[in-house]
């Protein structure tokens, strides 16, 4: 059984992912009151009343459209909830530029670069909420890393919705995400959805040749593994010289790649 | 009452200096290199004013310097012509209109700064304004450049804004001088975007053939 209760003061939240064009406010109430609630938002500018137009959906939202631009003026948004049992209210002042941040980009796709063990190609879209890119053009932040490791690399980008990575390291399946801003106000959009990729490796050609031999020894190129080249000579059931030399191969590509992690 | 007149002179002086002639500088840059160079400008300056707003504000004291500080705009006359403009007219505007407003609000806004750090009570604010006011100067001479190697005539110099009442306060005045970095902080966030456009739609070519057509 729950207590109805009168409502807390609710959470809003103000911005504009359509610059030039306007805003939105959304809300929400930190504790359920178990009854209904009826919500009321009013925006003031200098001496002026805006309306805020409430969405069909989501529900707790409303947008509302710049008359002006570039203003000197703060909005004030108040909020207020209303129940059988009681009322709350909260309000938000903001200048029309510290409330700007696009939604992340869209479309990120990521391919590996053909003879090119080393880069990676990324290339994204502009959000579509995003009005007008032309006149105000936004920025964007890449980040990268190996699946394998924890650090990202950063890059940040002045133009362009493409950029080639050149330091990924060979045969690693990397992460990959773009946030974007507008180029001068406002912050960051949340990062993109992740897409995966790995850089282009050669074909084993050596092994293929010998085929019979080699059946039970393939190397894996798209995932590390660490050097047990004891493991694999045991694995084939191989026997002679030739089967050897290829053990030792494998042994020491496999050392190798071990060295590029220490 | 005595100050007031001074400044009023000064101001009166000090804004009608003789407009910019020298094309010798922007003919070696070309105007693309120099809208780039005006919109980096704004950047700085943008930048430059969080510090020095932050310091001015805190001069004034509260509520001057409180973060929501929301006040109604008193009906005096406007001092500054305001960055706030319809969205549609913004995009219409004609690369002349477009830099000859920003050259008039610069110019106006350099002036009444100029006048803050006459008055500028402390050696901290004095320097942080004279700073500021030696960088807003190179934006007002830039965007003169690239007015010039564009071929567009500068706008007349502007006078001492003629009935402005003085303030007849202490508040008042605080209140204009809020407003000034207000109107300031605004001018350099619609700037940026001013000269975004402008850098879009001149070409590096269009200045090719003005330096051959001055040839002549």
């Amino acid at each position: 059984l729950s207590l109805a209760a009168p409502p807390k003061e609710p959470v809003l939240m103000c911005r504009s992912n359509n610059y030039p064009k306007g805003f939105y406010c959304s809300w929400h109430l930190p504790t359920p009151t178990y009854i209904p609630n009826s919500f009321n938002i009013s925006v003031i500018h200098g001496t002026r009343e805006m309306v805020c137009e409430k969405d069909v959906f989501p529900k707790n939202r409303c947008h509302i459209q710049y008359l002006q631009l570039f203003s000197t003026v703060k909005y004030k948004v108040t909020l207020t909830v209303t129940n059988a049992l009681g009322k709350n209210s909260t309000t938000l002042t903001f200048d029309e530029f510290a409330i700007v941040k696009p939604d992340p980009p869209e479309s990120v796709v990521a391919k590996p670069v053909p003879n090119n063990p080393r880069r990676l190609e990324v290339s994204w879209q502009n959000p579509s909420s995003w009005p007008d890119p032309e006149s105000f053009p936004l920025k964007f932040f890449l980040r990268y890393r190996p699946l394998i490791l924890d650090q990202w690399q950063h890059v940040e980008l002045s133009d362009g919705t493409s950029h080639t990575i050149t330091d990924a390291y060979a045969g690693k399946e990397y992460i990959i995400q773009v946030a974007a801003k507008d180029n001068d106000i406002g912050t960051w959009s949340d990062w993109s959805v992740a897409v995966h990729a790995t850089p282009w490796t050669e074909e084993p050609k050596h092994l293929t040749t010998e085929a019979q031999i080699t059946e039970t020894t393939s190397v894996s190129t798209s995932s590390f593994m660490p050097p047990p080249t004891t493991k694999i000579c045991d694995k084939g059931a191989v026997v002679g010289s030739g089967a050897v030399a290829v053990c030792w191969t494998a042994g020491l590509v496999l050392a190798a790649y071990g060295v590029l992690f220490i | 009452g005595d100050s007031w007149g001074i400044f009023t002179f000064l101001c009166a002086a000090l804004c009608n200096l003789p407009a910019l002639p020298a094309l010798n500088c922007t003919e070696e840059l070309g105007t693309s290199q120099s809208i780039q160079k005006t919109y980096d400008l704004t950047r700085y300056l943008e930048h430059q004013l969080r510090t020095l707003a932050g310091t001015y504000l805190n001069y004034l004291g509260p509520p001057f310097n409180e973060p929501d500080f929301n006040p109604p705009r008193l009906a005096r006359a406007e001092r500054v012509p305001s960055a706030t403009v319809d969205l549609d007219l913004w995009r219409g505007l004609t690369d002349n209109a477009r830099l000859a407003a920003n050259y008039r609000a610069y110019s106006r806004l350099l002036c009444y700064l100029r006048a803050l750090d006459g008055q500028a009570a402390t050696a901290e604010l004095r320097h942080r304004l004279g700073h500021f006011c030696s960088s807003l100067q190179a934006l007002v001479l830039s965007i003169a450049g690239v007015m010039s190697s564009l071929g567009y005539p500068l706008p007349v110099g502007p006078s001492a804004p003629p009935g402005t009442p003085v303030a007849p306060n202490d508040f008042l005045k605080k209140m204009d001088d809020f407003w000034l970095l207000k109107e300031l902080q605004t001018w350099l966030w619609r700037s940026a975007k001013d000269f975004n456009r402008l850098k879009k739609k001149v070409p590096p070519a269009v200045v090719t053939l003005r330096l051959e057509a001055r040839g002549f």
